[in-house]
């Protein structure tokens, strides 16, 4: 139905190659390099402040870049290269057409509280690709079914747990048929007791070849789900691998020590 | 109580309160109106525009209503541009009360949380689609009871026309008053007259509150 599940080809759907992002004197991103591709789920761990989020927000140009370039399935994310070397930013119409390709889940869902739960989801099918509402419906009610809400289809955000606005959130993402689903820190505002439905709706998702990027704190989660991690810290990538080697035998002196202040954090 | 004398005097008073409605409704559209586009203007990511809109709202918010019709009426005819005193009255209700309004819009807007802005841009949506489809229906919603005592201000505000001898009711009163001498009866009638017209925009207000409620994010 959507290209979400096709098959993994040579070229990678995202292109991340020596980004770079300044906030005043302060490196944020520095020279980082990775590729996701189609089918692929990358977590990105790291500590606080080691650029995650910022890097994840650059993909769909929520945040800009100054450096390097980012691009998804052969398109560059928000800026155009010019033949002379410099940069130019992209309209807001280009990048709103790349964005709709590009499903996000927030931390906090950021739900629209005025519309219904149903509305959430549809909303942006008719009003920026014109669907009819029809189709667009169907669709929702079959996502909302698979995230095990379609009986709250009528409900407001505001009467909805953390974690049912959480999945209400990825559904409405997935209703934009994306190519991609970006997921920053999607359970870190939840109670303890909600973390799992949510983090049970993504298993899905990933079992069922949905291209994703995850910024997460929860690493058996990240080491159940991924097919690649990303090891992040002050701004640059550390290391990166298949969640095994990441997990057991890290290279790097930051990444083992920060398994083990993740194991000693979670014996206590 | 001479009751006989407002009912002779009916059709005036009739004709009077008409034209306050008339009055009224050229304000509230102008006001709520102008009022958008100094929302717009306070909120421009270009300086001059915020400057501009930020003088406009200070002479308007900062001097009497009377003086602005007042320089509208006698002053720009020295200039060579005239106007009604209808149109006076109704162009100065709805710049001052652009600047009020204005200033109503802007507190909802920006007491949306950033991340709804964000959460529809990442859906795909375009700037101006965001502002209209998510941010405003959440931001009017918010600012319902303010935007409603502004519009019940204005709707008493038109008074002030008579000034310029606008047959409005605060006019039509004073007519009658040198008619006769029962300032009480004349008086009593107009401010209930005054109190139907602004207790009815006040229901729609509530009406609209119950149907679009704020709801928690």
């Amino acid at each position: 139905m959507s290209d979400l599940t096709s098959p993994a080809t040579s070229e990678p759907l995202v292109v991340i190659d020596r980004v770079g992002k300044s906030f005043g004197a302060v490196d944020v991103l520095k020279e980082v390099s990775l590729t996701v591709a189609a089918g692929d789920v990358l977590s990105l761990i790291g500590p606080s402040g080691s650029g995650k989020t910022t890097l994840l927000r650059c993909v769909n140009y929520l945040e800009t870049y100054e450096r390097g370039l980012i691009t998804i399935a052969g398109e560059t994310v928000g800026i155009e290269p010019l033949p002379d070397g410099r940069r130019r930013r992209k309209s807001d119409r280009q990048i709103a057409a790349l964005r709709a390709q590009v499903g996000m889940v927030f931390q906090h869902y950021n739900l629209f509280p005025h519309l219904d739960v149903l509305e959430n989801l549809t909303v942006a099918p008719c009003r920026v690709h014109g669907e009819a509402p029809g189709p667009v419906r169907e669709r929702a009610l079959a996502l909302l079914e698979q995230v095990g809400l379609a009986d709250k289809r009528h409900r407001y955000p505001s009467e909805l747990s953390g974690g049912q606005q959480q999945r209400v959130a990825i559904a409405r993402a997935l209703t934009m048929q994306p190519r991609l689903l970006l997921l920053d820190e999607v359970t870190s505002a939840l109670d303890p007791e909600l973390v799992g439905e949510v983090l049970d709706v993504i298993t899905s998702l990933a079992a069922d070849g949905i291209t994703m990027m995850i910024v997460t704190h929860e690493m058996a989660f990240a080491r159940e789900v991924s097919t690649s991690v990303a090891f992040m810290a002050d701004g640059r990538l550390i290391e990166s691998g298949a969640p095994e080697a990441i997990f057991e035998a890290p290279d790097h002196e930051r990444l083992r020590s920060f398994m083990q202040r993740y194991r000693a954090g979670n014996q206590l | 109580m001479n009751l006989a004398f407002i009912l002779n005097n009916a059709p005036l008073l009739m004709e009077g309160a008409a034209m306050t409605v008339a009055l009224a409704i050229g304000a509230l559209l102008g006001a709520t109106l102008g009022g958008g586009v100094v929302a717009f203007l306070r909120m421009s990511r270009h300086a001059p525009l915020r400057y501009v809109a930020t003088g406009f709202v200070e002479i308007m918010r900062n001097t009497p209503i009377l003086v602005q019709i007042f320089v509208l009426y006698f002053g720009l005819p020295t200039l060579g541009v005239h106007m009604s005193a209808f149109t006076s009255a109704v162009l100065a209700m709805s710049l001052q009360n652009s600047a009020y309004i204005g200033e109503i819009y802007r507190a909802g807007l920006v007491s949306i949380h950033p991340r709804q802005r964000e959460a529809a841009l990442a859906l795909g949506m375009m700037p101006g689609m965001a502002l209209r489809v998510i941010l405003l229906p959440q931001a009017l919603r918010r600012v319902l009871p303010p935007l409603g005592n502004q519009l019940i201000i204005i709707i008493k505000d038109t008074s002030v026309a008579s000034t310029i001898a606008v047959a409005e009711l605060t006019q039509a009163s004073k007519l009658l008053l040198d008619r006769s001498a029962a300032p009480y009866e004349t008086f009593l009638t107009v401010a209930l007259i005054y109190l139907a017209i602004s207790a009815g925009v006040a229901g729609v207000l509530k009406l609209a509150e119950w149907r679009y409620p704020v709801r928690a994010s």
